[in-house]
């Protein structure tokens, strides 16, 4: 059983303390909030006490309820996001108002060079020249990547991240949440180069197909990666999140052979530069993690963050194994939790916070982004459990 | 065959299909070549993956050695067309534009001599029914990546039985938020938790009906 800090810690220092294994004054929470969540939970939940983000967020929840979720029309559904990569991610750092000792943010917010509305769909071009669409969705997602041929991964240029005010949500954080911890997104070699810069299909093949090729694009992109990273640490960020979904139910993606090839020595050098220059490092890796850990272990990441249940991960076993190595944030699931009763939903979440309470190295964290979709209940019990967590009735 | 045959397994495309264009202009027949060549290539394929020895990468070269393989046929083929087993309407739901899962699906039921007919994603409900009216197809296919886009299948079924059309094609449900609960709950026929499992159903639907 781990021991508890009797002296009262800042959230940094709770997060910090947690990551390397010493004791804190209690388990570290972390809200991973959806966009349109953040506008409902405002408005239904808990205001954020700010009177004009609590108004716009009343506003942009009843359109949005108004239009009927999937049917809503198109602007409804858009305005929320556009709301927040205009302010600094609102929907993270309102996370913080839900006792969050952690807040996510991105650099180069807002991302996109242009979008346009057309009839039935809003279209999105980013700074990578990623064409994105919102659908009948919520996410921008990537329907023409920048790159087509093999011939592109060699010519593709990476934006310039080298722009000072690129960073300023991290300076503006640092000074809106002194104590807490800030962590600057970031991502790993497959993830982004995959899902949005190639298109998965070609990208699994391409794998295969031209290996050289595809090593020389990652390298570029991971150095690319590395210079986001530090800019945004010497802004204010004090825990690199990188983002590379390595699994899905039950089984990674790729070989473990592969794996080693094409990822662990790119994050590894990830991870270093990152602890070079003195921050944490949080992967966050979806779906089935279980043959990974080892690895991450190896190469010295300090926080693993989703480790969903319902992708096939187990705890305990996770636990038991490299607790005392690698900082777990889970245990308040998403996914599974929304056709939960919330009964069930408390119990889940205490069992995972009891099972990570094992070992120093837990932080109770969401397995996904909140949905706007989670029963109303559930979404009440969630936040009250956890802050009866937070203040030791489970212990 | 057994050359050709192994050519689909190790994901060799263009090899592939130099040698269906050599065994055609041979005098070989396209039945042959898809009955034992091609679809049990994506067999082995797909055993290899369900048994954890194959990935997403080697199931999608495999994947496409097949379709490439079967391009030859149908330009070789007097009708621009094979043969076909059984037929399937695949598509994700409205909301949602992720489509790997959809299309894995599709290669592995053309892998099994499917006439696929690909909705594509952001699918409407009407969508889907028009196309269950249109084509009569033996198994209807539907993908969704996210949790908040999943509850659109139940419209989707639900729009299904509405029209009476639910008797003459079963439906199958994939991706990675959904489970085999919820499959039953909305009323779908199956939930698959990969592609190759969703060919396995499809084939035993067109076997039953046969």
């Amino acid at each position: 059983m781990s021991s508890r800090s009797k002296v009262a810690m800042t959230p940094k220092e709770r997060i910090h303390a947690t990551a390397r294994g010493l004791p804190s004054d209690r388990v570290p929470v972390f809200y991973w909030i959806e966009a349109h969540t953040g506008c409902r939970l405002m408005a239904e939940y808990k205001p954020s006490g700010q009177w004009n983000r609590d108004l716009a967020a009343k506003f942009l929840w009843n359109r949005l309820k108004k239009g009927g979720y999937m049917q809503a029309a198109e602007l409804w559904r858009f305005l929320p996001l556009l709301w927040d990569i205009h302010s600094y991610n609102f929907a993270n750092a309102y996370g913080i108002n839900l006792g969050a000792d952690m807040v996510l943010a991105s650099y180069a917010t807002p991302n996109y060079s242009k979008w346009s509305y057309k009839k039935g769909h809003i279209d999105i071009i980013d700074i990578y020249n990623v064409g994105r669409k919102i659908g009948g969705g919520i996410y921008p997602d990537m329907i023409d990547p920048p790159v087509k041929k093999i011939d592109d991964l060699k010519n593709y240029r990476f934006p310039d991240a080298t722009r000072d005010s690129l960073y300023d949500t991290f300076r503006r954080y640092r000074k809106q949440y002194p104590c807490h911890s800030i962590a600057a997104e970031a991502w790993g070699p497959h993830d982004w180069t995959s899902n949005q810069m190639i298109g998965l299909e070609k990208y699994m093949t391409w794998l295969i197909e031209y290996p050289d090729e595809l090593k020389s694009f990652m390298d570029r992109f991971i150095d690319h990666e590395i210079e986001i990273a530090r800019r945004s640490i010497r802004a204010g960020a004090d825990v690199v999140f990188i983002y590379d979904d390595y699994g899905y139910n039950n089984r990674p993606l790729i070989s473990m052979k592969m794996w080693k090839e094409f990822m662990y020595p790119r994050l590894k050098k990830q991870v270093d530069a990152a602890h070079e220059d003195g921050a944490l490092v949080c992967l966050h890796s979806c779906g089935y993690q279980m043959p990974f850990l080892e690895f991450y272990v190896q190469m010295g990441i300090d926080m693993l963050q989703s480790f969903q249940p319902a992708a096939g991960n187990d705890f305990k076993l996770a636990v038991d194994k490299f607790g005392d190595k690698l900082c777990f944030i889970t245990g308040i699931d998403i996914q599974r939790g929304e056709s939960m009763t919330p009964e069930e939903y408390k119990q889940d979440i205490i069992a995972c916070y009891r099972i990570g309470r094992a070992k120093n190295r837990h932080i109770l964290g969401t397995t996904h982004e909140i949905q706007y979709t989670m029963p109303e209940d559930n979404l009440r019990i969630l936040f009250k459990t956890v802050g009866e967590i937070q203040a030791g009735y489970y212990d | 065959m057994e050359e050709l045959k192994q050519l689909v397994i190790d994901g060799k495309s263009d090899r592939a299909a130099a040698m269906v264009a050599r065994l055609l202009d041979e005098g070989g027949s396209a039945e042959v070549l898809m009955e034992q060549a091609l679809i049990p290539a994506m067999d082995v394929v797909g055993k290899l993956f369900q048994d954890g020895e194959y990935f997403l990468p080697e199931l999608l070269v495999s994947a496409k050695a097949m379709q490439k393989s079967v391009e030859v046929i149908k330009q070789r083929s007097t009708t621009g067309t094979v043969t076909r087993s059984g037929k399937a309407v695949v598509g994700t739901v409205k909301g949602d534009l992720h489509d790997i899962g959809k299309n894995l699906l599709i290669m592995a039921l053309e892998g099994a001599g499917f006439e696929v007919v690909d909705l594509g994603s952001d699918v409407s409900t009407q969508q889907f029914v028009e196309a269950v009216k249109e084509h009569r197809p033996h198994v209807m296919g539907m993908s969704a990546l996210l949790s908040t886009t999943m509850y659109m299948m139940k419209d989707v079924i639900e729009a299904i039985d509405r029209e009476g059309l639910h008797q003459g094609v079963k439906i199958m449900v994939g991706g990675a938020p959904l489970n085999d609960n919820y499959a039953k709950n909305i009323g779908a026929d199956f939930y698959g938790p990969d592609c190759i499992a969703g060919r396995e159903y499809a084939r035993s639907i067109v076997a039953r009906k046969n």
